[in-house]
């Protein structure tokens, strides 16, 4: 199953002050495909996503997107270019309503002219995709829920029409309910065939939505490979799963 | 000490007060743009305001431009120069150290001051306005009202109108609303904050060339350190109003104007510049966030 290549990442390596966090780290991700990025806590992962979305720049390494080399351009450039993604703390305009935080999404975050009209229609629409309650849409995001605010995070990144979406830790901090909902709306953003690179620490999340694991682990790759195998890899099954539960958690 | 105030008295303060108020409205609503997009605190913005006055004298004298009209001039330019301290100085320091940030608005102070010297001498200067001599009489209130200071009104009404309807209504208005309340967000949702950053000092510095223009054509108050108390009475109203707020700014400095005349007439000219700090000192105390500011969550 081969598809043609849309992100690849290049012996990336990142340190802050004497600590590494990202350590020659390679890794390909082919279009239409749902690639986990999966290990313990400070592994690197959510990392990796802000250099990829160009929030922090390598200290080593090259990142190619497309074919193109997007290793010394910026967040908004990366994102117009199609990389766009949610951040583990939601991210919101507070003072701005559910449809205006999302209507900058589509005004600004993909090329080309949008009135602020049409982005208003485009926003409800992205609000409605992502199920978000209807009387809400125009309440200011500083008085939403976590919950909610996680919708609106991510219909602003779906706004932008991402080639890439870029998730991390979608269902951290919901209920069970909530996170289930959150898988759903990954699985219907699948069917629109955006490729997906996600951050999750909940193997059964990855065990049932991804095509593909990456297993890091004190900023190195250590495995890669469809869930099975890397559920059955000795390297991950002895720093990450630890002894059997978490498995099926 | 007259303790009781005749009708043309509170007239007269009232008026006063709007007219300074919206000197102070233009100054702060510019200073409050530049602090909201760049969380950077301005110290220089007086000497723009004074430069921008400087621009129009110059432009109403060898050009002959009626001064109400040199004002988009002044606009114009202080808007360039605006946008070319912030690529070449701010943009250096911006998110080293506030420290440095601080350091280099106040540095930028003396730099402009000790350039308007050279320029244009200590000499206080005015512009003069072809109403200068016209007066228009109000029969219900009994009173006498030179021209110019309802033409002063007007002007700012449709400036801050205009800058109303950007913030709120356009395109690049969301986007420095948006810059504003989350950088990193607005970043990754496609908005080059760089250029927002540009953008808004200059927008900053032309407001505040509006309101040095409108002043030097009421009052001989044309001199290179003038900026220095009004910029320290608009951050005084940015606090007082909520930094960040733009109603806050207009309303703050309506207000703030207000009270500054009425403690002239009633305490006397010496108290002018007081009340500014007392007044501040006392939200503070009362509330910290400021009139319009949030409350912390």
């Amino acid at each position: 199953m081969t598809r043609p290549l849309l992100l690849s990442v290049e012996k990336v390596t990142k340190s802050f002050g004497g600590l590494i966090a990202v350590k020659n780290v390679d890794f390909q991700v082919e279009q239409k495909e749902i690639v986990g990025l999966v290990g313990p806590n400070g592994a690197g992962k959510s990392t990796l996503l802000k250099i990829i979305n160009r929030f922090y720049r390598q200290d080593t390494g090259t990142i190619m997107f497309e074919g193109k080399d997007i290793s010394r351009l910026n967040s908004h450039q990366v994102c117009r270019m199609g990389i766009s993604g949610t951040a583990q703390i939601a991210q919101a305009f507070p003072d701005m309503t559910a449809i205006e935080n999302v209507s900058i999404g589509v005004l600004f975050g993909k090329p080309g002219r949008t009135s602020v009209n049409e982005a208003k229609k485009k926003a409800v629409e992205v609000l409605r995709f992502v199920e978000f309650s209807e009387n809400k849409m125009e309440t200011l995001a500083k008085n939403l829920n976590i919950a909610e605010l996680r919708r609106v995070q991510l219909a602003k990144a779906l706004a932008t029409d991402p080639k890439l979406l870029l998730l991390d830790e979608v269902t951290t901090g919901l209920g069970h309910l909530e996170g289930e909902r959150a898988i759903e709306i990954i699985r219907k953003i699948r069917l629109r065939g955006t490729t997906i690179l996600m951050v999750e620490h909940i193997m059964k999340v990855i065990m049932g939505l991804c095509d593909k694991v990456i297993v890091l682990d004190h900023g190195e790759k250590i495995a890669e490979g469809t869930p099975k195998e890397v559920a059955n890899n000795e390297a991950v099954i002895r720093s990450y799963l630890g002894e059997s539960s978490d498995c099926s958690k | 000490m007259p303790l009781e105030i005749s009708l043309s008295t509170l007239v007269q303060i009232v008026i006063w007060g709007l007219i300074n108020g919206c000197i102070y409205v233009l100054l702060a609503s510019g200073l409050n743009l530049i602090f909201g997009v760049m969380k950077v605190v301005n110290f220089a913005h007086g000497e723009f305001m004074i430069l921008g006055g400087y621009v129009s004298y110059w432009v109403s004298i060898y050009a002959g431009l009626n001064p109400y009209f040199s004002i988009f001039v002044s606009i114009g330019v202080i808007g360039i120069v605006g946008v070319l301290t912030e690529r070449v100085c701010f943009r250096r320091v911006l998110g080293t150290s506030k420290l440095n940030e601080i350091v280099l608005s106040l540095g930028l102070i003396y730099v402009l001051q000790n350039a308007m010297s050279v320029l244009w001498t200590d000499k206080e200067r005015q512009i003069s306005s072809p109403f200068e001599f016209i007066t228009v009489h109000f029969e219900i209130i009994n009173i006498n009202m030179r021209l110019d200071l309802l033409i002063v009104i007007g002007v700012t009404v449709l400036i801050m109108a205009g800058f109303y309807i950007l913030i709120k209504r356009t395109k690049i208005g969301r986007a420095i609303r948006a810059t504003s309340q989350n950088r990193s967000a607005a970043m990754l949702m496609g908005i080059n904050v760089e250029y927002m950053d540009m953008f808004s000092f200059g927008l900053g510095t032309a407001l505040a060339a509006t309101a040095g223009t409108l002043l030097a054509i009421l009052f001989p108050a044309l001199y290179p350190q003038a900026g220095a108390m009004p910029a320290l009475k608009a951050f005084t109203i940015i606090v007082l109003g909520g930094l960040g707020s733009t109603i806050g700014a207009i309303v703050g400095g309506l207000a703030y104007g207000l009270a500054e005349s009425s403690a002239i007439a009633i305490l006397g000219g010496t108290w002018r510049d007081a009340i500014a700090f007392a007044i501040l000192i006392l939200v503070l105390v009362i509330r910290p966030t400021g009139l319009f500011g949030e409350k912390e969550a």
